[in-house]
């Protein structure tokens, strides 16, 4: 059964200096599934991203992809071998045109690199699918943070990633961006991308995702379809904190 | 869209190298020495850009470079090699000098690559100036002595063509992409697999090249070169200035500042006889305080710019139909 997961991560910790940001993370990816990772801010889930995408190192344990190792080989690497991730905090190159962040993915993230008369071609396709294609030629520092999302995603898209990486692409959008950015990441996962979603807001995490992971001060304290962990005492209480609590803090 | 201007900006080129190639018989003498001196900085600017605007690393010590090859040029040509065989040295033994310090140095990033690119120059310097026996020392060296003016002109002018089509060739390449992504944002280009460490040695060992050939050119020019003249502060931050006043990152830039730079200094040796460097220090403030992309970003040359088919963005689809993109 090991072997069938796409992506696993066994026993992932990670230290920095005294602080433990990931305790004993374990989890499975199943091939062409979304899974989300909620959590608290702090709660570690980027640096999870990170160790995905090799930015860093675990400190213990180890992430496999297609039962390869894929840790401490080096972001290169990783996104290469198929896995790709988008910025929490926008990371467009922000001089380049829309177009040639989608370039910079196509000409160097895919292990086999595509022939330079498609590559236009391919850059243009997949701008379109995020809706960016009328805005191919202008510089990412001018477009809307809206916009630079779906730039981030187009880019991550055009290394052929099996695994795309993101990391709170709908949180700080309008309702309608919400709306049409699930659009999107459902167009994706049809497409046949495995997705692991960083994501705060519920709504959706309960659409889109059949598994959720929950970390709370590195801490995995759920794991199961959205619908059982959003119901689960350890969650409510990371979320809000404990009925007693509040009680007491009433009284005093 | 852009045909026209593009066919205008390489016709005024190409008119202004052919009215640079008839300088000398148009009898300006002393014109051909100051347009000399003038390529020259352009050329060193150019190259600088290469690593200071594309991959936005300041490499102060660029003309580390321009000195190593007009040291290697003079010792090759007081050997009985020929004129090009020099060159082929000096650009020989920069480009491998760049390939070993690129590693090190590249280890570092912002001020503290600069401040370590800038020690180089001084590195150098001591070296030649004790390595009497091969170079001279604090002497200097002299070169087989000839009037090499024209030929130098010329050769100048050449070397300085082909770095503006090789700065070119670089900017519109998929290397010259990379470079660009490194300069805005590193780690997320080595996240998308880019080989930054390659490609930065590369870089460096590309913007060495055109600076060590006009090193020997200028050398071989004078007849005469010491440790300050080649090592000194102006010929280091001179190409630098001209480069981020005309605008780094960009050809045309380096172009209009070695230009107006010039052409500032010029005036106010003339105009100003007393406190000229003053002045110069003065202009060179503002333009930094009210043009800090540059002349060529500036609101009245943007468009000129961009008009001319010069600008940042690249224009993909020259000879795409318009179905493509509608």
């Amino acid at each position: 059964m090991a072997m069938n997961s796409l992506l696993e991560c066994r026993e992932i910790s990670k230290i920095f200096g005294g602080i433990e940001a990931l305790t004993d993370v374990n989890f499975k990816v199943e091939s062409n599934s979304i899974t989300g990772v909620i959590g608290p801010n702090g709660a570690g889930k980027t640096t999870l991203f990170n160790i995905i995408s090799g930015a860093l190192h675990p400190t213990d344990g180890a992430v496999f992809f297609r039962g390869k190792k894929i840790s401490k080989i080096g972001p290169s690497r990783v996104c290469r071998l198929g896995v790709a991730r988008t910025y929490q905090l926008v990371r467009p190159f922000s001089s380049l045109s829309a177009i040639e962040n989608v370039l910079i993915g196509l000409g160097f993230g895919r292990a086999a690199p595509m022939a330079k008369k498609d590559r236009v071609d391919e850059a243009v396709r997949i701008l379109r699918m995020v809706g960016l294609e009328e805005k191919m030629n202008h510089v990412a520092e001018s477009l809307t943070l809206v916009e630079k999302k779906h730039l981030e995603i187009a880019r991550a898209l055009a290394t052929a990633p099996e695994v795309l990486l993101l990391d709170e692409v709908v949180s700080g959008l309008n309702p309608t961006e919400v709306t049409r950015t699930m659009g999107t990441i459902q167009q994706i996962r049809e497409s046949g991308i495995t997705i692991i979603m960083i994501e705060h807001i519920l709504k959706v995490v309960m659409t889109l995702c059949e598994r959720v992971m929950v970390l709370n001060y590195g801490v995995q304290i759920a794991e199961g379809p959205p619908k059982e962990v959003v119901a689960d005492e350890a969650v409510i209480e990371a979320y809000i904190g404990r009925f007693e609590d509040a009680q007491e803090g009433f009284h005093a | 869209m852009n045909h026209g201007g593009k066919k205008i900006f390489y016709s005024i080129v190409l008119l202004l190298w052919a009215f640079l190639a008839a300088l000398p018989f148009l009898g300006f003498s002393y014109g051909v020495v100051w347009v000399f001196l003038l390529v020259v900085y352009f050329t060193l600017a150019l190259s600088y850009d290469i690593v200071g605007g594309y991959l936005g690393y300041m490499n102060l010590g660029h003309s580390t470079f321009f000195g190593l090859g007009a040291y290697t040029t003079a010792i090759l040509l007081n050997q009985g090699f020929n004129l090009f065989s020099a060159l082929l040295g000096a650009l020989l033994l920069a480009a491998a000098f760049a390939t070993v310090i690129s590693y090190p140095l590249f280890r570092l990033r912002g001020a503290y690559f600069a401040l370590a690119t800038f020690g180089l120059i001084s590195l150098i310097e001591v070296l030649t100036t004790n390595l009497r026996d091969l170079t001279g020392g604090s002497g200097g060296i002299s070169t087989p002595p000839g009037d090499h003016t024209l030929a130098s002109y010329y050769l100048v002018l050449a070397v300085a063509g082909v770095t503006m089509v090789l700065s070119r060739v670089v900017a519109r390449s998929k290397f010259g992409l990379a470079l660009f992504s490194i300069r805005e944002d590193e780690e997320v280009a080595k996240a998308f697999g880019v080989p930054t460490t390659l490609y930065k040695g590369l870089a460096l060992i590309i913007s060495s090249v055109p600076a060590s050939v006009v090193g020997g050119i200028y050398v071989w020019n004078m007849t005469y070169i010491s440790p300050e003249s080649v090592f000194g502060l102006e010929i280091a931050l001179s190409p630098i200035i001209m480069a981020m006043l005309g605008g780094t990152g960009i050809m045309i830039g380096p172009l209009v500042g070695a230009v107006f730079i010039t052409l500032v200094q010029e005036f106010l040796w003339t105009e100003v006889p007393y406190f000229h460097l003053a002045m110069y220090g003065t202009v060179l403030v503002l333009l930094g305080l009210f043009m800090p992309g540059g002349l060529v970003r500036t609101r009245w040359l943007k468009p000129v710019v961009q008009w001319l088919g010069l600008g940042e963005a690249v224009d993909y689809f020259e000879n795409a139909d318009a179905e493509r993109i509608s």
